[in-house]
């Protein structure tokens, strides 16, 4: 990238200029702006910054107190009108396409003679695909093109760069490093991954899996099903078995002769059948008493809301509201012959028609309620009628029950009164009555099992049905916290090696710079057999190793410090991967005698192929300077002032 | 003008064994670079994104 022309317009002491910078071709690669102190040097170099980030870095005292805006401009400008402060960059890019940056800024004068200024406007223009366009977000491409902090690798002041050498520099040195090699990426990238496995721990967490102890669960649930199966099958052939011996006794109990007692026997065998008959009708009944509970609760449920209801319906009926007084078809007709029931002709001018079809809207509405009323009274009449009859058909209910007991209890005490008598007749008889009892026993026992094994059954059916659908919900989670882990043990392993680059590319990056420095100082320097090594620490502080072995870079002159500094600048400056202009502002000021003319020399070959501006005052750019500098000369400018009584103009004269 | 990948950070990330990791990592440090704005508030969706992709071919 280089930068074509720079155009300042009311910025300072530059009321209307124009500066052609040198193209690096044909190896005239050096602009030359030269200027005595005071003049207006440095802010050619502060017009730059202030264009690129709104911020002037190198001001003098003097300019400090004095304002942006040329003050003579301001002056000449009519009261109540604006002064632009304007300054244009031309910058052609490493793919020989044009970009204009423009930063302006209004200022006026107020009622109380203070001066004004509005924020400034930064613009941007760009070629693409031959035409020029606005850019819509000219900061972001800035600092893209010429990051603000590495610029000053770039655009420095010959006088400032002992600041390398302090702690601090070395600190800001070290994020200029980063910066140039892309380890901020990488920095990135690794602080996003550590949020990242944080994210999967933290998620990870609710994921605890449990499949596998419901797994045991139902693997549990179905032995008991088996278990308690077999025990079912088991109690349900005893069942059968004791059926079976029950009525082998019977027979037997039928067809044993007793004497004397035929009579008894045969009383013993119908109170026997009876009582199996007056179980049965208990049982039937106490299925219909259930069946009517069923359907009699909803309807006592609700019944105040039926009661209510079937009041305000009389109460409608009784205002004659329901059914309505007219009939649709009434209504229709009027509609047809237009005449409305007081006589009046009906017209769609006026609103009357329109009142008569509303009103046929309305009472068909009415008429549908009016209906659903009157067809929903009758079922409502039958409910209160059940529900009036409740309670004396519950009562007849459990009178019916009441007797039936009784009926069985009288019967069983009779039974078992001519058990008795039968039993003190014949001894066999009375075995097998013996016999029987503790079979009917058996069979009631075994029922109950069977009972309570059946529901046994059934609640573990239940519970793994319940378990089944954990278990699938568990094994969802499963897949989730698999794939979890997959990712978290991803994103460590990514990590991990990110970071590995990060430290390689710190590391070699430091020893590329420290070699670049090294070889750059001792090809500069006129004494190279007084040094033995420069060094770079990890902080990237600088050390100049004398060839005694002791540090040296306290003690090295102005203009040895200086070409330490160059030497580093142009090592970071060749790793960069940025093509940026170089601008040094004051760079021999430091240095005399042969030294200045010692870095004259050899500046040139040191920034080959760079687009180099030289910010140089009368007594740094001597003749003899010159004269080495001259073959890589491609444009030259003397800065002249001009003072006034309310400030200075300076104007910019190629030579 | 830096408008590429520092071109040792690329080197490095394409020497790496894991061909999944390498794809992802040069994937996230482009995003990084493209979208430094963006991808300080849109990373975890982005990077969640490129770990499925890249944990698919594993």
């Amino acid at each position: 990238m280089i930068i074509e022309h720079i155009k300042l317009k009311n910025f300072r002491q530059y009321k209307d200029e124009k500066l052609t910078f040198a193209k690096p071709e044909k190896e005239k690669n050096f602009t030359i702006i030269q200027a005595s102190n005071g003049v207006g040097k440095s802010n050619l170099f502060n017009a730059i910054n202030w264009c690129l980030y709104d911020k002037e870095t190198h001001l003098t005292k003097e300019d400090k107190r004095l304002p942006l805006v040329n003050t003579l401009a301001l002056r000449e400008t009519p009261q109540g009108e604006d002064t632009y402060v304007e300054v244009e960059i031309k910058i052609r890019d490493d793919e020989n396409k044009i970009m204009v940056i423009t930063r302006k800024q209004c200022f006026y004068v107020n009622d109380t003679e203070d001066i004004i200024k509005n924020p400034s406007e930064l613009e941007m223009i760009r070629e693409i695909r031959k035409d020029m366009v606005k850019v819509s977000s000219p900061e972001y491409i800035i600092s893209q093109l010429i990051p603000e902090s590495i610029k000053e690798y770039f655009f420095f002041d010959g006088e400032r760069l002992d600041d390398y050498f302090r702690k601090e520099g070395a600190e800001s040195i070290k994020k200029a490093v980063f910066k140039i090699s892309q380890i901020e990426i990488l920095d990135k990238v690794i602080s996003h991954l550590e949020d990242k496995s944080n994210d999967f721990l933290k998620e990870n967490k609710d994921l605890t899996p449990a499949a596998e102890n419901i797994m045991l669960q139902l693997e549990s649930g179905n032995k008991t099903i088996v278990t308690l199966q077999k025990d079912l099958d088991l109690k349900n052939s005893s069942l059968l078995e004791a059926k079976k011996h029950i009525k082998e006794m019977l027979d037997k109990i039928k067809n044993n002769p007793v004497p004397n007692s035929e009579d008894l026997k045969t009383q013993r065998i119908q109170l026997e059948d009876d009582l199996n008959k007056i179980e049965s009708n208990t049982k039937d009944l106490d299925l219909e008493l259930e069946e009517y509970f069923m359907d009699m609760s909803p309807k006592i449920l609700i019944y105040n809301a039926i009661k209510n209801f079937q009041e305000q319906i009389q109460e409608k009926k009784r205002k004659k509201e329901i059914p309505p007084g007219i009939t649709d078809e009434y209504i229709k007709q009027l509609l047809k012959s237009k005449k409305c029931i007081c006589g009046r002709q009906l017209s769609h001018k006026d609103s009357s028609e329109a009142c008569v079809v509303e009103l046929l809207n309305i009472y068909n509405k009415l008429s549908n309620i009016g209906n659903e009323l009157l067809n929903n009274q009758s079922n409502i009449e039958i409910m209160l009628r059940d529900i009036s009859k409740f309670r004396d058909k519950y009562l007849s209910y459990e009178k019916r029950k009441k007797d039936l007991q009784k009926d069985h209890e009288d019967k069983s005490k009779l039974l078992k009164k001519i058990k008795d008598s039968l039993a003190l007749t014949d001894d066999s008889y009375a075995k097998y009555e013996q016999q029987l009892e503790i079979f009917e026993t058996e069979k009631e026992n075994t029922i109950i099992d069977i009972t309570r094994l059946k529901t046994n059954i059934e609640n573990s059916q239940n519970f793994i049905k319940i378990k089944k659908e954990d278990l699938d919900n568990e094994l969802k989670k499963q897949t989730k916290f698999n794939l979890l882990r997959n990712k978290l043990k991803f994103c460590k392993e990514s990590l991990d090696i990110a970071k590995k680059i990060k430290d390689e590319i710190m590391e070699e990056t430091k020893k590329e710079i420290e070699l670049k420095t090294k070889r750059q100082f001792f090809e500069l320097i006129w004494n190279p057999e007084s040094f033995e090594n420069v060094k770079i620490d990890d902080n990237y502080n600088l050390s100049v190793i004398h060839k005694s072995g002791l540090e040296s870079i306290g003690s090295l002159s102005a203009g040895q410090r200086e070409i330490l500094a160059l030497s580093f600048i142009a090592a970071l400056n060749s790793i960069s991967g940025f093509n940026l202009p170089i601008i040094i502002d004051t760079p021999l000021g430091r240095i005399s005698g042969d030294n200045r003319l010692n870095i004259a020399e050899k500046l040139p070959k040191f920034l080959e192929n760079k687009q180099v501006t030289l910010l140089v005052t009368d007594e740094e750019y001597t003749s003899e300077v010159r004269k080495r500098l001259q073959k890589h000369i491609g444009k030259e400018y003397e800065i002249k002032l001009k003072n006034f009584d309310c400030g200075g103009i300076a104007n910019i004269i190629e030579k | 003008m830096a408008d590429e990948i520092n071109p040792k950070i690329i080197e490095k990330i394409k020497k790496i064994e894991n061909k999944n990791i390498s794809d992802f990592l040069k994937d996230i440090v482009h995003l990084e670079f493209q979208n430094l704005e963006e991808a300080r508030w849109m990373f975890r969706e982005a990077y969640d994104n490129s770990i499925k992709l890249h944990l698919k071919n594993q």
